[in-house]
């Protein structure tokens, strides 16, 4: 289904400038902590995951406290939590491509060992953030 | 000609966001993350950043654009959804199905990349 980024609704500001605005600090936060990171830890993919887990995290906790909101008076703020908060900023924070990409360097530079390790970290990592980040809204509702 | 200096700390933060206001949009235009996913891992292969590019293209296409035109959290929590609702097909599927369609993006992204390089190289030499 496509979205029409000109089609407002209502609400405090147009749909595309609240995705815009929770774009830029998602992608400047993945940016600044990724370098803080990868001086660290000298891994930059780990500092890649790091910001990941975050934001699965906080995408949890999100998700959690949506759920209260799914009352019609509160749809406009649902609405506003969605696109600058989930499709925004942690749409932007979280990388599907980065990790992509360190996985293949990884595999190509004779590191397989830690591209799997690499790879099951994020994605059972990923899960457990995001259902911890889940119940914590939900055990505070 | 090819830019090879750091850029200032302003001016990177500059060209991440130039990149992530587009990558977003674009995902939320979307409104599929397999789709999504699948472009940005085209772009990062295509644009050559899995060989050496330039720093300013690195933080243009490859911490803005494609990196705020994919997504992990988006990608997880819908994995959550599946493991809550009991659909453990459905998450297995979406983890095998979208790792390979992520991995082949990058990989046809970058043999292309290789491809148009080597094409130039020898228009070049005629």
């Amino acid at each position: 289904m496509l979205k029409d980024p000109w089609v407002w609704a209502g609400g405090s500001l147009p749909p595309a400038v609240l995705v815009a605005l929770g774009a830029i600090p998602g992608a400047w936060m993945r940016y600044v902590l990724v370098r803080l990171g990868s001086t660290r830890l000298r891994q930059r993919h780990w500092a890649t995951w790091g910001v990941n887990m975050l934001a699965c995290g906080l995408m949890g906790l999100l998700a959690g406290l949506q759920e209260h909101l799914r009352q019609p008076r509160q749809q406009s703020s649902q609405d506003t939590l969605e696109l600058a908060l989930a499709i925004g900023f942690l749409g932007s924070l979280s990388t599907y491509s980065s990790l992509m990409a360190e996985l293949v360097s990884l595999w190509q530079g004779q590191r397989q060992g830690h591209a799997l390790r690499l790879a099951a970290a994020s994605l059972f990592g990923g899960l457990a953030a995001c259902l911890v980040g889940l119940q914590l809204a939900r055990s505070r509702g | 000609m090819k830019d090879v200096k750091t850029p200032r700390p302003a001016m990177a933060l500059l060209w991440v966001a130039l990149g992530a206001v587009p990558g977003a949009l674009l995902r939320w235009v979307l409104a599929n993350t397999l789709i999504a996913n699948t472009l940005g891992c085209f772009v990062v292969g295509a644009s050559g950043l899995l060989d050496s590019p330039s720093p300013r293209r690195t933080l243009l296409v490859g911490v803005g654009f494609a990196g705020s035109l994919t997504t992990f959290s988006t990608w997880v929590l819908q994995l959550v959804v599946h493991l809550q609702k009991g659909q453990w097909e459905a998450l297995l599927s979406q983890i095998l199905q979208d790792g390979a369609v992520g991995l082949v993006g990058i990989l046809l992204g970058a043999t292309l990349h290789r491809q148009r390089g080597r094409l130039s190289q020898r228009l070049l030499k005629r």
